[in-house]
């Protein structure tokens, strides 16, 4: 709980550090915030060649092996957190090294996959196969964004690979005012199932009923 | 009347970094020449619905409406000629 209370504090500072105190507000009050629904067939993604390789960026997969062993070190201290505390949550993560360091990175459930599945996947009611899994929160660095279409090249590379261990299907979401996600996602061109508006005081998240389709 | 001048000088300017190609015509794809990324089209979104006093939906922010110049000048046409 401690850890918890911790990581939020820093993430909360590190929000504010990035853009502005009254920023946090709009993240954690909101009243009918327009949400997209996607999802994104695998079967037909070219697993070869469907990036363009980009010499200083590695990627890599993000499991307690490599986590524990100090292999690679977050540039965030509250993505740092947040991968220590998603992984004992079993869930699975990609990062993207430059030089030894996690510049960003995104994060993988598994719909039925022991010990927990993300609460998004029951907030939506997404109903998932074994062979699909639920994609979410994508960080990129301040400092990286923006340089030459790295968020894309990530989803690209891990959606590359999740087709390459058998997964058919990834869901996910984006918020419609956030332009950079929404503009990625449709460059990667997820398909957009159902807009729902969500009204979220502090911890209290809710779907509001004149939610749109 | 749209000019496309002012668009290609401010992506030139505003948008376009080191590294990137030197020029391109009103067809070339902004997107696949990585001229536009994810911070690009934020700036470059902010510029136009200013300019132009219009207002983008997140609808309209498609891949499609900002492939190259002559579909960003065509959806601002569009825009302009609908608040008129």
């Amino acid at each position: 709980m401690f850890q918890y209370i911790k990581m939020r504090f820093f993430h909360v500072m590190e929000f504010i550090n990035n853009k502005n105190f009254l920023s946090i507000w709009t993240e954690i009050v909101y009243f009918r915030r327009t949400c997209i629904l996607l999802e994104k067939d695998l079967k037909n993604f070219a697993t070869n060649n469907v990036y363009v390789q980009r010499a200083d960026l590695t990627m890599i997969e993000i499991n307690p092996t490599t986590f524990s062993e100090n292999q690679f070190i977050h540039q965030s201290k509250v993505r740092h957190m947040k991968a220590l505390r998603y992984l004992k949550k079993g869930y699975s993560g990609y990062g993207i090294v430059r030089n030894n360091e996690v510049i960003g990175d995104i994060w993988c459930s598994t719909c039925h996959k022991p010990p927990e599945i993300h609460p998004d996947i029951v907030f939506f009611n997404i109903k998932c196969a074994p062979n699909e899994c639920y994609l979410f929160d994508m960080y990129m660095s301040p400092l990286e964004r923006g340089n030459r279409n790295i968020a894309t090249y990530l989803e690209r590379v891990v959606m590359s690979d999740l087709r390459k261990k058998g997964y058919e299907k990834v869901y996910g979401y984006v918020w419609a005012d956030n332009v950079p996600a929404l503009w990625v996602h449709r460059i990667i061109k997820w398909k957009e199932k159902r807009r729902l508006k969500i009204n979220r005081f502090f911890g209290f998240k809710k779907i509001s009923k004149k939610a749109i389709s | 009347m749209i000019d496309k001048k002012e668009i290609r000088a401010f992506i030139q300017t505003k948008i376009m970094k080191e590294g990137n190609i030197d020029d391109f015509k009103d067809t070339d794809s902004l997107i696949e020449t990585g001229i536009i990324d994810s911070l690009g089209i934020q700036v470059l979104l902010a510029y136009l619905e200013k300019t132009y006093s219009i207002k983008i939906t997140d609808e309209e922010l498609t891949p499609e409406n900002f492939e190259n110049i002559d579909a960003i000048t065509a959806l601002i046409q569009l825009k302009t000629t609908a608040i008129r």
